[in-house]
C-alpha cells in the first residue's frame, strides 16, 4: 500500500475477528483535534494540515492528471477549499477522506474544463487544417507507444467519470491508494459490509460502463 | 454475481484469500460461466484504474508551498465581496425577497385602488362612457366665444 498508512495513523480497528467494526469518533483524535484548531481559525493549525497533507494530495492528483505545473495549481486549489470549507466539516469521516474526496473532485472539474477548452479551441478549426493536423508528422507520432499509456488512463479517467463520486473516491482509495476493506470501513465511518456491497456495486457499474464504451470505440479500448 | 464469491471478492481482489477460500472460488467458477465471467471483466477493470497510481513514494511540490496557498486564500478573500453577489444561495435569498416586495406591494395596490380610478382606454369603452352630467358654465363659453372673436378680428394672412 502506498500512501496514508504511513505518515497517518488509522484508528485501533476494533470488534472481533475482523468482522464488522464500530464507529470511529473523528472528533476524538488527534487530527480532529487539528481540524477544531483550524475552525477556531488558528492559523498555525492550518499551516500544519497544509504540511501533513501537501506530498499526498500532490501526489494523488500527479498520479491522476500526470502534469507537476497542473499538480501544482490544483493542490493549491484544494488547500483552498479546504482553507474556506472546512467550518462544514462534520467528522462524520476522517479529515484524509475528506480531503481526498476534495482532490479527486477538483481534478474531475479540472478534466472537464480542460475538455469544455479543448471543444472550443477544436471549434475554430475549418475541416481543412484538422485533416492536416491528422495526417502531420506530430498525429502521427502520437499514435506511439507512449500515448498508449496515455489513451489507458483517458480511458480510466472518462470510465470513472461514469459512476458516482462516493463510488469513484471509493474505487480510488482501494485500488489506487491501495487501502483494505477493513481501512475504507475505518476511514469512512461505515462497516465493512457496506463498503463491500458499495464496492461490489460500483465494480459492475465499471464493468457495464466500460462495455458500454468499448462498444462505441472498440479501437480505443487499452 | 452468486453469493459466495461476491462475499469474498474484495479478499480475492486483493490475493488475501485463505486456502479454504480460493478453493472455493475455484471450484465455483470453473462451474459458474457467469460469476467467471463478472469476475474477469472485474480484474481487469481493477488493473486498467490502478494506472492512476502515482509513482512510488509521495511527491512533494517545490519549496513555498504554504506561502503560495495562502496568497491564493488572500486572492479569493478580496474577491469574495463579489463572490457574495454571484452565490447561489445569496441569489435565490435574493429573488425570494423580490417577490415577497412584489406580493406586498400588489396586495397593498389592489387594497388601495378604487373602480373610479379605472381610466378607460378602449375606444368602444370611451364611446360607451356616460356623458359628463356636469353642464360647462356658461361664464366660460361666453369668455371662450369673446376669445375667438379677438383672434378672428386680429388675424391676418
Amino acid at each position: 500500500m502506498n500512501g496514508f498508512s504511513g505518515t497517518l495513523p488509522f484508528p485501533a480497528v476494533t470488534g472481533k475477528g475482523g468482522a464488522v467494526r464500530t464507529k470511529v469518533d473523528y472528533r476524538r483524535t488527534e487530527e480532529g483535534e487539528l481540524v477544531r484548531r483550524v475552525q477556531a481559525k488558528d492559523e498555525m493549525a492550518f499551516r500544519e494540515i497544509v504540511e501533513r497533507y501537501q506530498a499526498k494530495v500532490f501526489s494523488i492528483i500527479y498520479g491522476i492528471l500526470r502534469n507537476r505545473n497542473d499538480a501544482e495549481d490544483i493542490a493549491q486549489q484544494v488547500f483552498a477549499k479546504i482553507y474556506f470549507s472546512i467550518g462544514s466539516f462534520d467528522f462524520r469521516s476522517s479529515l484524509l477522506t475528506w480531503i481526498y474526496k476534495i482532490t479527486v473532485n477538483e481534478c474531475y472539474d479540472y478534466l472537464r474544463k480542460r475538455r469544455v477548452r479543448k471543444l472550443v479551441y477544436e471549434s475554430d478549426f475549418s475541416e481543412e487544417d484538422s485533416l492536416r493536423m491528422e495526417n502531420s508528422e506530430a498525429a502521427v507520432e502520437q499514435a506511439s507507444a507512449i500515448d498508449e499509456d496515455l489513451a489507458r488512463r483517458d480511458f480510466v479517467l472518462k470510465l470513472l467519470t461514469k459512476v458516482s463520486e462516493e463510488d469513484r473516491n471509493l474505487i480510488l482509495l482501494k485500488e489506487v491508494e491501495g487501502h483494505s476493506v477493513e481501512e475504507l470501513a475505518a476511514m469512512t465511518g461505515m462497516n465493512e459490509n457496506t463498503i463491500k456491497v458499495k464496492l461490489f456495486r460500483a465494480r459492475q457499474k465499471l464493468v457495464k460502463a466500460a462495455q458500454r464504451l468499448t462498444r462505441r470505440a472498440p479501437a480505443k479500448r487499452p | 454475481m452468486h453469493d459466495n464469491i461476491r462475499e469474498h471478492l474484495e479478499s480475492y481482489l486483493e490475493g488475501k484469500c485463505t486456502g479454504a477460500q480460493t478453493e472455493m472460488f475455484q471450484n465455483h467458477l470453473a462451474g459458474c460461466r457467469d460469476c467467471r465471467s463478472l469476475l474477469e471483466e472485474m480484474v481487469e477493470t481493477s488493473r486498467l484504474v490502478q494506472v492512476l497510481k502515482p509513482p512510488a513514494g509521495d511527491l512533494e511540490p517545490a519549496p513555498g508551498f504554504y506561502g503560495r496557498v495562502m496568497n491564493r486564500i488572500e486572492a479569493r478573500r478580496r474577491a469574495s465581496f463579489w463572490d457574495f453577489l454571484l452565490d447561489p444561495v445569496f441569489g435565490k435569498r435574493l429573488v425570494l425577497a423580490s417577490l415577497a416586495l412584489v406580493v406586498i406591494l400588489g396586495s397593498y395596490m389592489a387594497a388601495t385602488s378604487t373602480d373610479t380610478d379605472q381610466i378607460a382606454t378602449a375606444p368602444e369603452a370611451i364611446l360607451g362612457a356616460p356623458h359628463s352630467a356636469e353642464p360647462v358654465p356658461s361664464e366660460d363659453v361666453d369668455q371662450a366665444r369673446d376669445v375667438i372673436l379677438v383672434q378672428l378680428a386680429t388675424y391676418r394672412e
